[in-house]
């Protein structure tokens, strides 16, 4: 009888004490798109949380598809699917900024992660005004940066007397003739054409605007009402661009899967794109000496364009205190950040990153850190999508030459008059 | 008695009857009062009544409304055209055949049981520019010329889709009007025939006129089905591309549904096309009335 007693007691005691380990462990939910599982080692990053603070299950689900409609839904009733979202560029972010559903994380600015420690412009691009007026915030941090760039396949360069002294020759200057004699002097070495551009909705912002940066300074419209597509620079560009595909020259594609594949073959001689886009040849080739970068003509000075991927949470999320340490302790660490530089050439946004532990492409950094450096994200516009929608009507058709220059420049102005483009980031 | 047969026949009905009001009343009448508001649902608490202003706007001001009309009507009239020639002629000639009728149903079915969004990547694939098989064959047959990027270009793009909606969607018009063909009396047909007429008159006097109202049924399908493109503009052009030339109407009200999240601007497009669908098909009915009224 007695040792029944104790049986039940046992196993009630052992109840209880489950329970309160249950009801004592926290969950901190982490979501991000598969992506970013593959080019940022989450898995391991939570295990490491976990270890660090005992009590603590790290939840991590893959979302295949944006739904930021079900978000939105959840917020309005006060719950949320999770505590922390990595990943988020600029646009998609821009109406649930707008709606003012994320947590400002101005707090989180401190220490490795102060202001000063970011990288130039990547930082600026997670600086927005408030929706109500009342001053700017931080509502999400960039943790991986991406700047525009030229890559160049040094084969090809060598075959066509573009390189010297171990070097890339670069674009001398925006002067036609020079510009397209070093175009034509690769095109004759590259079996798939000597430039290869993506020409999808959310490539041709950076195909336009980071040229345009490179060669004036500034790719906005003198009343900051858009995009510059008045200036002769914006007229030049344009023209540059129907020409080098109308001479074989440029090979534009519309699909981001189509413009990798044509520069995974190694046949072109040079890509315009996110840095470590372009490093994914090294992936097939298996040597980085066969990547270099150039800038555009003046992108040394004047920069080009970049694009941020952030780090947020939901302002209804109850584990805010618990996400804000996963994110220091485990996003921003020197270990994560280069490897996902080290593995895919994702650019780490916090500046002391750049230098030991980084394990390839160390010739090219000082070239990537100088553009990237001076380069500045795509404003953020109330009406973007609109705007976006409104360009990409005409100016692919413009660059394979479709419409003439003059059309695409005149009807992208005339249909977005009526836009509202204030921006929602701080300047 | 009366009563309880009443009774057990409302309890019978009220989970069905419950699951229309939930999931097929509530959002039609909701949607319908959005689209008579202005809602932005990633900034705005609640709809802003409007009234039919916004509708007005739309029709009126939207440039890419226009474009999405424009690009719809560009789809739906080649799709409607391709695929009822080529299911009506496949299933009177099929019809013909005295061995392996079903084996031809069967192999025209195919497509059907494809999901479209698969028979999208196979059409990307097919047309590829540098290594799809189509352009493989005109290169072999030395037409470089058209050897070109099929759906990467705005002149081209649309109508890529058009071939690969009707590849996948002629089986069950096909079905449907073999259904017909199989209905009429023999009886007429060798009448017509011991009269002297041949193959196109017997198909133009006899066989058609008895086929309209599986005319009409596949008429309408196939109408509805040009005018409910989303998938396929969705994952083979990258939701509307290049530029905005594959931007259909459904397309063009989830963009602005989920893109730019204007609830009340995406359900005015989405009514106006249902409205589009409903016209057409009375305007389809109005052409087959007096056969169908016969018929029935």
């Amino acid at each position: 009888m007695q040792r029944r007693r104790w049986l039940v007691g046992l196993l009630l005691a052992c109840f209880v004490l489950s329970l309160g380990l249950v009801l004592a462990a926290e969950t901190l939910r982490v979501s991000a798109p598969p992506w970013i599982f593959k080019k940022f080692p989450l898995e391991e990053a939570a295990q490491r949380f976990e270890a660090d603070h005992p009590g603590v299950d790290v939840e991590l689900t893959r979302v295949d598809k944006w739904s930021m409609g079900t978000y939105i839904t959840d917020w309005k009733n006060g719950t949320t699917p999770f505590d922390v979202w990595v990943q988020g560029a600029g646009s998609m972010l821009a109406p649930i900024i707008l709606g003012d559903w994320l947590e400002p994380l101005d707090d989180m600015l401190t220490g490795d992660m102060a202001e000063e420690n970011f990288v130039g412009g990547f930082l600026a691009a997670a600086h927005y005004k408030k929706a109500d007026g009342s001053g700017d915030y931080y509502p999400c941090l960039p943790f991986m940066g991406e700047v525009s760039i030229i890559g160049v396949n040094t084969e090809i360069m060598k075959q066509a007397g573009l390189w010297e002294d171990g070097k890339s020759v670069p674009i001398t200057s925006w002067d036609e003739a020079a510009f397209f004699d070093w175009f034509n002097k690769l095109n004759d070495a590259s079996p798939l054409g000597a430039h290869v551009q993506i020409w999808d909705r959310e490539f041709m912002q950076y195909d336009y605007c980071g040229p345009l940066k490179a060669m004036t300074g500034t790719f906005m419209a003198a009343d900051g009402k858009g995009f510059d597509f008045t200036s002769d620079a914006a007229h030049k560009w344009l023209t540059y661009l129907q020409k080098m595909n109308a001479d074989g020259i440029g090979s534009w594609t519309i699909s981001d899967e189509a413009g990798y594949s044509k520069w995974k073959t190694g046949g072109a001689g040079s890509f315009y794109a996110a840095q470590g886009h372009i490093m994914e040849l090294v992936g097939i080739t298996e040597d980085e000496s066969d990547i270099a970068y150039l800038g555009w003509p003046g992108s040394d000075t004047n920069g080009s364009v970049i694009w941020t991927h952030s780090v947020w949470i939901p302002k209804v999320s109850s584990q805010k205190d618990l996400a804000k340490s996963f994110i220091r302790e485990q996003v921003f660490s020197q270990y994560f950040q280069q490897w996902s530089f080290n593995n895919y050439g994702k650019l780490p946004t916090i500046k002391d990153y750049y230098g030991d532990g980084i394990t390839w492409f160390q010739d090219q950094m000082p070239t990537i850190l100088k553009v990237a450096d001076a380069s500045e994200p795509i404003p953020l516009f109330k009406d973007l999508e609109e705007y976006l929608d409104i360009i990409s009507k005409y100016l692919p058709d413009a660059a394979f030459g479709r419409i003439s220059v003059d059309d695409a420049l005149h009807n992208i102005q005339e249909d977005s008059k009526d836009l509202d483009f204030t921006d929602v980031r701080v300047h | 008695m009366r009563i309880e047969k009443r009774r057990n026949l409302f309890i019978f009905l009220a989970p069905t009857l419950l699951f229309a009001l939930v999931f097929i009343a509530f959002p039609l009448f909701y949607s319908a009062y959005l689209s008579l508001s202005e809602y932005n649902y990633a900034t705005d608490l609640s709809p802003k009544f409007i009234g039919f202003r916004g509708y007005i706007d739309t029709i009126l001001h939207d440039q890419f409304f226009h474009n999405a009309c424009i690009n719809q009507a560009k789809f739906a009239v080649p799709y409607f055209i391709i695929t009822f020639i080529i299911s009506l002629t496949l299933a009177i000639l099929i019809n013909e055949l005295t061995h392996g009728k079903n084996v031809f149903q069967v192999i025209f079915y195919l497509p059907m049981v494809i999901s479209l969004a698969l028979v999208g990547v196979l059409f990307e694939w097919f047309l590829f520019p540098d290594v799809g098989i189509f352009n493989h064959l005109l290169r072999v047959l030395g037409i470089r010329q058209w050897n070109i990027d099929w759906f990467g270009n705005p002149s081209t793009s649309l109508y890529g889709l058009v071939i690969a909606q009707a590849w996948k969607n002629i089986g069950f018009t096909l079905i449907i009007l073999l259904a017909g063909l199989q209905g009429i009396p023999k009886s007429i047909r060798e009448a017509a025939k011991v009269d002297g007429a041949g193959f196109l008159r017997e198909t133009w006097c006899i066989i058609l006129p008895n086929l309209k109202p599986y005319l009409f049924i596949s008429s309408v399908w196939v109408l509805i089905n040009s005018m409910k493109v989303f998938d396929l503009p969705w994952v083979v052009t990258q939701g509307g591309g290049p530029g905005v030339s594959t931007v259909t109407l459904y397309l063009y009200s989830w963009k602005l549904s989920f893109e730019r999240f204007q609830m009340g601007k995406a359900a005015q497009v989405a009514y106006i096309t249902a409205a589009i669908i409903l016209f057409l098909a009375w305007g389809l009915s109005h052409l087959f009335r007096h056969e169908t009224a016969t018929k029935a």
